[in-house]
């Protein structure tokens, strides 16, 4: 009678220790195995995005303004140049909803997403001046370079050109020339050409202005 | 048997289960914990504050935040327009509260949510971009 209840009390021990090994077991399974495979996308993830947006990053002007040619010239080989760490699964990095680049088909996956701008160049504008009329032109905010070309008539030596009173062209012996000059883009710049009182001839300036469309940068990692 | 005694199979039974238990506990403790919000909001919010530092905030010759940190009255003509730019810049679902030494611009911050934060010292003091799912 007695070895009977502990044969029945052993087996019941036995069928509990089994159990609570198995039910254990394979949480903690379950939990290393997750925490084993998800930082391999975050963090590729995160730094493919931190390398496409940083300062230096080919496709970027400065820290998170991406220029859109750049963009559009991104392929899958050049990000992976860029962000080797990408390569460890199926990557697709899009523009709002739009993709830009994609390599495999990540189904799931861990996503970052980022605030950046994509800046385009619109079609350049050309303004013309005749310098007997009047000797400035004005560029308005956001254009950070322009093309200055000076045509000097007869008797007329123009030595200097000044955008916002700061001297940006000179030449003692006379300018007759087309040159790229940077400008502060933070406001509108006057560009001021230095022309005596009877100055004649011709001033035109190029400039490109800028498209600035905010967007989400999206890259996606599935290893 | 008739004393109430336990037997003694079951007793070590018992502590079995409460040795496996917590052996497979510290499993589940000791990894990683399970990956927040924190990290991506903290990008979003370094986002933000990288573009406002860097673009001109119109008519005023400097950038969004040194802008909005300089003075009271600079700080209240650029509070509407510094709002709709901020929320233009982020994705949809996420708000944002912009703290300057003269003011907040954005959302107020509702209490125990995940917030990701950035501080950008600026020449007129520093400006916090907090920004959170909203």
């Amino acid at each position: 009678m007695r070895g009977q209840t502990n044969l029945f009390a052993l087996v019941v021990a036995l069928v509990l220790l089994t159990g609570a090994t198995v039910v254990g077991v394979s949480l903690a399974d379950a939990a290393l195995a997750g925490a084993d495979r998800e930082p391999i996308e975050r963090h590729a993830a995160a730094a493919t995005a931190d390398r496409l947006t940083a300062a230096d990053s080919p496709v970027t002007t400065r820290a998170n303004v991406l220029n859109a040619s750049r963009v559009a010239a991104l392929n899958a080989s050049r990000l992976r140049e860029l962000a080797p760490t990408a390569g460890a699964g199926d990557v697709r990095v899009a523009l709002d909803d739009r993709t830009v680049v994609e390599w495999g088909a990540p189904g799931g996956g861990w996503t970052v997403r980022r605030s950046v701008v994509v800046r385009s160049r619109a079609e350049p504008r050309l303004i013309r001046a005749n310098l007997s009329r009047r000797s400035t032109v004005t560029v308005p905010g956001g254009v950070d370079r322009a093309t200055v070309t000076l045509d000097p008539g007869p008797n007329t030596t123009l030595r200097s050109v000044r955008a916002n009173d700061r001297v940006v062209l000179h030449d003692g012996s006379g300018l007759n020339t087309t040159a790229t000059v940077h400008l502060d883009r933070y406001e509108p710049t006057t560009l001021r050409v230095d022309a005596g009182a009877n100055a004649t001839g011709r001033v035109a300036v190029t400039y490109r202005p800028r498209i600035v469309d905010d967007r989400v940068l999206t890259v996606t990692v599935d290893a | 048997m008739r004393r109430g005694q336990l037997s003694l199979s079951v007793v070590e039974a018992a502590v079995g289960v409460v040795l496996v238990v917590g052996v497979a506990a510290g499993f589940t403790a000791g990894v990683a914990p399970a990956p927040s919000a924190e990290p991506q909001l903290d990008a979003l919010a370094r986002d933000t504050a990288t573009l406002l530092g860097s673009e001109p905030a119109p008519g005023t010759g400097d950038a969004w935040l040194v802008a909005l940190a300089r003075s009271s009255a600079s700080f209240d003509r650029l509070r509407p327009d510094a709002r709709e730019r901020a929320a233009r810049a982020l994705p949809a679902d996420v708000a944002f509260r912009i703290s300057t030494p003269h003011g907040t611009v954005g959302y107020p911050r509702p209490p125990r949510t995940t917030v990701g934060s950035t501080t950008v010292p600026t020449r007129h003091g520093p400006v916090t971009v907090r920004v959170w799912y909203g």
